[in-house]
Order: C-alpha cells, then structure tokens, then sequence
C-alpha cells in the first residue's frame, strides 16, 4: 500500500490555479524527488500533503503525520540545539527517556556535540539544515516531506544533507523532496516535474533526462 | 574598482576574516565560494560600509570605505543574503523606494537593467511578499541597480531560484560587466563560478585560492574517476570504495560515482563498473580543497 496517494487535486488563490489536477504516489522507501521553476506549484503541493492547506477539489490521503522540513526552518532561533531538539520531541510526544535516546543519537550521527548550547541563530547555516532535518524525524514519521533542504548549502554540506535522506528511505521512510539542483534529481528514485501547477513529466531520473540540462526543457 | 587589503575580523573570540586581499577589476566579475561559515557574508557587510570594526583597508571606485564612505556608498549596489524588500509595498514601489533614496529616476531601470525588469514588469502591481522566491531576488537585484552603481556586492543572489531564472540573473549580470561594473558575487553553484572571470575561495576566513576557473581547475593535484552509479547501487559501491588502495575521496555527481585518488590506484573494475578517468570541475575543486581540512564523513 501506499504511503501517499494524491488523485486530481487543485488548488487556486483567488484567480490563480497553483496547483492543477495533480496525481501522485509515494511507496515505501522511496525518494520522490519534485522539480520545477518558482512558482510550479511545488510549495502548494507540498504544503497540502502536510495538511497546511485544504485543497480545492481532489483527494489526498497520507499515512500517519509527516515530518515537514520547510524552507524556512521551525527551529526557535533564540533557543540553543539541545533546547530546541526538547522542545520538538516534547511536541511529538516523546517521553523523557525517549527524547534523552534520540537526541543522543542525533547529536552522534550530526556530530553536533560542539553545538549543543550554541543558540540556533548562530549556525553555521549547514549545521542549522541537518538540526531542522532530524528534528523533522524526531518522531519517526512513515513520510518524510523536504522543502529545498539544500537550499544555501556548500558543496559538502549538500552531500551530506543527502546522505541523511539516503539512510532514512534505506529504513523504509517515503521521502517526497523539491530541489533547485539539477545534480540532486539523480539522488532520487523517481521524479515528478512541475510547470504552471501541472505535472508535465514523471519517472526515472535516467529516462527523463541523459543530461542535468535536459531537464530544463521541462522548465520552458 | 574594488580593493581590499589585509581586512581581519573578530567575533569576540573567533577571528572570522584573517588578511583578506584581493582586487576586483572594473569590467570584471568575481565569484566568491566557500564553506557556509567561511566568512563570505562578514566580508561582503564589511565593504558594503556597513561594519567599520575590522582591521585593514578597503576601497570602493577609489574612495576609502572608512574615511570616504559616502562617496564609497552611492558607487555601490548591495543584495545582501537575506531579502531587503519591503513585503507590503508593490513591485513598482519598492523601486520607487530606493530609487528615491538616491534621489534617481526609477523608470530608469528599464535601461540599467533589461533583462530582469523585462520578466518583473508584469507585476509592478504585485506586493513584494506575494512573488516567488526567484521573482523577489530579480527585485532585489534590480532595486540596488536603480542609482546605476559601478560596484555591485551579490551575497547568494540565486539561493532557492530555479534555474531558468538563473539563466536570466547571469545574463544581466554579464551585460552589467561588459558595461565595466566590478562585480562581486557569493554563490554555491558551480556553473555560475564557472561564468565569472575569477574565483575567490575563502576557507575559515582566510583565501586558499584566487585564480581564474580555468587556473583552478589546472592546480588540481590528485586523478579524478568517474563511476555510474544509482541509488541502489550506493552501499555496495561505498563498501567496496572505502578499502580499495589509492582511493582519497569519493562522492556523488549526478548519476556518477566521482572517486578522487593517487597514483597507487589501480583502476580496474570496482563492483563490476570501470572508473573512467574525468576531467574535474570547479565543484571537485571545492570538495577536494575542503575535504583535505575536514575529517572524511
């Protein structure tokens, strides 16, 4: 069964249609990667499969409560990386215990332990994506739903960014993910192009496109 | 013209820009790239005139950014890492804004610059916080070109813009060149590193590098294999990867295994596939610099 199933569903602010008759599903342990110019439709999208926004007409239907990284992060800038990894997993429900082990494992695989008191605000900003990153999976969640998590990263800070979405679809986590590199589209399992709110393109990277620039016709 | 000479800065105890100097010719564009939390936006604060605390010197078209920083300011046009927008006045007065500021004419820009104004104009009404995030940067681009500066200081300018809209970024930002304004610009893309006239690398606040692209790529000290590789494939080829003789670094390109590594290694066959010997990019170049000074992930 699927994690996510999205069947003709549309979205319009006033007279504009931001999302248009889309249809999609997400298996488990996939990466869905969704590509697309500003203002595709994309965020919309993304923002009705976390329940943010109701949409218009068509249905969506989502296991469990996904974990959102959106582009603007919800990490409480005055607090510091242990207080906001307590406050998240206090959110989730997550008991003393619980929280005590998960962030211990998070600080371990993020190798924060230098950061933990530092206040969020003063993150180097690849450090303050991989915080947003686990706290989005601070409670498991079976879908996993990234808004350009790489957005402003270097070089290596991307790569390691996709090592954690990697190593989460490898534990069975659906990971739906929109990004700007056109490198990053072959790190997925699948894609789904957008242009003017419709999907104009879905599949395997490599049928889509034999070079990154191919995807750009999709763009136009 | 912009110049800078032995600029240092401190936060408290973290010195976040060690003698930092380099020149940007009028006419020419400079990319500056470097880990987040190199320095890259302390450097651009500092000779946007907006931060007097640091030691060194700089200049702006000739004029001093400390003693003459009047002068200095009406020849510079900063984009600053976050949006400098005003959300709740349109298109059309946003500009007015700044054009005001400077006492020009904001009908202006039709000229100073055409190819952003050219996809802004249809929503001269729109309020600035209702755009894309790609349509909010040409904006903001196009608001710090209304006084016609012959610096411009671009810290991230494409960060979160799709690539058509990137297209059209660079595309004015090399007319504004061929005019002869000096260019500065921060950026984590290598094909616009690859666009400029130089790259400036700035590394934990200091500059390893400072070359034109092609010079960079030529200071590349190790050979460079390429791998296909799927998702699927991934853990098996990293297993085989992490003990194989000769092999310094590896790490994903696309749909390509890139495998950086020294003369003992051999080449033959890794989990059935032939590393193809490839030629490296500026973003190799990136990695390779950075990797050196950081543990292997």
């Amino acid at each position: 069964m699927n994690l996510v199933e999205i069947s003709h569903v549309s979205k319009c602010f006033g007279d504009f249609t931001a999302v248009n008759d889309v249809s999609l599903t997400l298996a488990k342990g996939e990466i869905l990667g969704l590509l697309g110019a500003n203002g595709a439709g994309k965020t919309t999208l993304i923002r009705m499969i976390c329940d943010l926004l109701r949409p218009d007409g068509g249905q969506i239907s989502v296991q469990g409560r996904p974990g959102y990284m959106c582009q603007t992060f919800s990490l409480v800038e005055e607090l510091t990386v242990h207080e906001n990894i307590r406050f998240y997993a206090t959110l989730a429900g997550l008991d003393r215990a619980q929280t005590a082990a998960r962030e211990e494992a998070m600080v371990a695989s993020l190798e924060l332990t230098p950061y933990l008191n530092r206040q969020v605000k003063l993150l180097p900003s690849g450090w303050r994506q991989a915080l947003s990153f686990s706290i989005a999976v601070i409670a498991d969640p079976p879908v996993l739903i990234l808004d350009e998590p790489t957005s402003g990263l270097d070089a290596l800070s991307r790569r390691r960014m996709w090592k954690l979405i990697q190593a989460r679809a490898a534990e069975g986590t659906g990971v739906i993910v929109s990004t700007h590199y056109l490198d990053e589209a072959y790190y997925c399992s699948r894609l789904t192009i957008m242009n003017g709110g419709r999907v104009v393109a879905s599949g395997v990277p490599q049928e889509l496109a034999a070079t990154q620039q191919d995807f750009l016709t999709y763009f136009r | 013209m912009i110049a800078a000479r032995g600029i240092s800065k401190r936060f408290g105890p973290r010195q976040v820009l060690k003698d930092v100097s380099f020149q940007v010719e009028d006419a020419q564009i400079v990319a500056l790239m470097g880990a987040n939390g190199a320095g890259k936006s302390t450097l651009f604060n500092i000779l946007a005139t907006l931060d007097p605390d640091f030691t060194g010197e700089a200049s702006i078209g000739g004029f001093d950014i400390r003693t003459q920083a009047r002068d200095a300011r009406c020849r510079i046009g900063y984009v600053p890492g976050r949006f400098s927008l005003y959300g709740d006045l349109t298109v059309a007065e946003n500009l007015a804004f700044f054009a005001g500021a400077y006492g020009c004419n904001a009908a202006d820009i039709e000229q100073l610059s055409p190819y952003l104004w050219r996809s802004l104009v249809g929503f001269s009404d729109f309020r600035a916080d209702t755009l894309s995030g790609g349509m909010k940067q040409k904006l903001a681009i196009c608001c710090a070109l209304v006084h016609n500066p012959s610096v411009l200081l671009l810290d991230e300018p494409t960060v979160g813009v799709d690539p058509v809209s990137r297209h059209d970024m660079w595309q004015e930002i090399g007319a504004l060149r061929d005019k002869g304004v000096s260019v500065l610009v921060s950026t984590h893309y290598l094909d616009e590193a690859a666009l400029s006239d130089k790259i400036l690398f700035l590394h934990q606040g200091e500059i390893l590098l400072f070359d034109s692209p092609a010079g960079i790529i030529g200071s590349y000290q190790h050979r460079l294999f390429s791998l296909p590789c799927q998702p699927a494939d991934l853990p098996r080829l990293e297993a085989a990867l992490a003990t194989e003789p000769g092999v310094l670094d590896y790490y994903l390109w696309g749909d390509q295994m890139h495998i950086t590594a020294d003369n003992t290694f051999h080449g033959a066959a890794i989990c059935g596939k032939i590393p193809v010997p490839a030629e490296p990019d500026i973003e190799d170049i990136f990695i390779d610099t950075l990797s050196e000074r950081r543990p292997r992930v």
